[in-house]
């Protein structure tokens, strides 16, 4: 025997036919021995039976005969506009698999493109000959002035101060601080 | 507003190849609509091949079906037409997805809820209809008293007026099974639910159809069903 809590969770669904006939036997069973579900389910059915009462507008064939006409404005109008072209032309499914077949060849492609060249920076440096008989490259600075020598040309030895300065034109060393030669004396002083 | 007199019609139900079709239908399209061995998919076929009549005759056998479950969850006739109107503009744009092997008026009422939902959905929001506005038509009382009693009318202006407080996705569930007699199993695809789902609304939306009955009965007097 179903007690009164299970049986007024199904009534909603008994009252509309809506349970599976074992249940709805167990519930009708409950409700001809118990009035107070039997209170429920009558009270929920009540308002049930005037829902399904509801009745629909009852218009005559004028009114269907025009929305038909207006339906079919409507879609013709639609089927004549841009974006129902081009809907339609989406729309179809050979269309969308020869899109699809596309980016697929334009995958292939690109994974089968050839490997790109290294970054200049993980390149070796470029040998470039130097003519060591060539005067030192002076670098005009506005500050102190400095030199530059290809390396190897160091005419007095290992210059303890200076770098070594890599670049795509060849390894140079930088030579420090040749003079100062300070502000230009016919300049006046501030 | 439009008024309509009101009479409980016999609803087609759903898949029925051939409902009350509308009057004055060119001779080829009411042909094509009333043959039963010609199914909606057919149909839908026959439009995506070019043809025109096939198409004529999908909205001569739905537009009333269309048109009344429109009606039960916007309430009002102008919106219902509208909607019945874009549903089958949306139909013909997207006929080429249809599946062929599905139900076709599964996939059609979806749009149709699926409109009307929104209708409803944009008039709450914008809260600018009174209450009466949003009621259907009826017809006045010198028509009521030669066609139906004034106090089933009461009943019916009491039904919209509880269907009218329900949320959008309960009184969905209850106009395509209490109204139009769909089963649980045809309203979850319709809605995008699963079956428990669509099941658990439709007790949730009974529930609170009866306790806003009560309400509304104990505040405005409903008539009461002799026991």
């Amino acid at each position: 025997m179903s007690s009164c809590r299970t049986v007024r969770e199904a009534l909603p669904l008994f009252v509309g036919g809506d349970l599976d006939p074992d249940r709805a036997a167990a519930v009708g069973s409950h409700l001809r021995d118990c009035p107070g579900c039997r209170r429920e389910a009558v009270a929920l059915q009540q308002p049930l039976r005037r829902l399904r009462r509801l009745p629909v507008p009852v218009a005559g064939d004028a009114f269907f005969a025009e929305l038909q006409g207006a339906i079919l404005d409507r879609v013709e109008a639609a089927a004549g506009s841009p974006a129902s072209r081009w809907a339609g032309a989406l729309g179809g499914r050979r269309t969308w698999m020869a899109l699809a077949g596309l980016l697929a060849a334009t995958a292939g492609l690109w994974a089968l493109r050839p490997a790109a060249a290294p970054s200049v920076l993980q390149r070796a440096p470029i040998t470039i000959p130097v003519d060591h008989r060539q005067p030192p490259l002076v670098v005009p600075h506005a500050g102190p002035r400095v030199e530059l020598q290809p390396l190897g040309a160091e005419p007095d030895g290992p210059d303890p101060g200076g770098s070594v300065a890599p670049g795509m034109m060849g390894r140079w060393r930088l030579r420090t601080l040749v003079d100062e030669e300070g502000p230009r004396p016919d300049l006046p002083p501030r | 507003m439009t008024r309509l007199p009101l009479e409980r019609a016999a609803v087609s139900a759903p898949g029925d190849v051939c409902p009350d079709l509308p009057a004055g239908l060119p001779a080829a399209i009411a042909e094509l609509a009333a043959a039963p061995h010609i199914s909606d998919a057919e149909l839908v076929r026959r439009t995506l091949a070019g043809q025109q009549d096939p198409f004529a005759a999908l909205v001569a056998r739905y537009q009333k079906r269309a048109f009344w479950i429109a009606f039960h969850v916007v309430g009002r006739v102008e919106d219902a037409r509208d909607v019945t109107q874009e549903a089958f503009v949306r139909l013909f744009r997207s006929l080429a997805r249809y599946d062929l092997r599905r139900a076709f008026y599964t996939w059609f009422y979806r749009i149709v809820m699926n409109l009307a939902i929104d209708q409803l959905r944009k008039r709450r929001s914008s809260r600018t209809a009174p209450l009466d506005d949003v009621l259907p038509g009826l017809p006045d009382e010198r028509e009521a008293a030669g066609s139906a009693p004034l106090e089933r009318i009461e009943e019916h202006q009491l039904v919209w007026r509880v269907l009218e407080r329900l949320d959008a996705r309960f009184r969905a569930v209850l106009v395509l099974r209490d109204i139009h007699g769909l089963s649980c199993r045809e309203i979850a695809p319709i809605l995008r639910l699963t079956h428990a789902t669509a099941r658990w609304r439709l007790h949730r939306g009974r529930q609170m159809f009866r306790d806003q009955w009560e309400r509304l009965a104990h505040d405005g007097g409903a008539p009461t069903e002799g026991r």
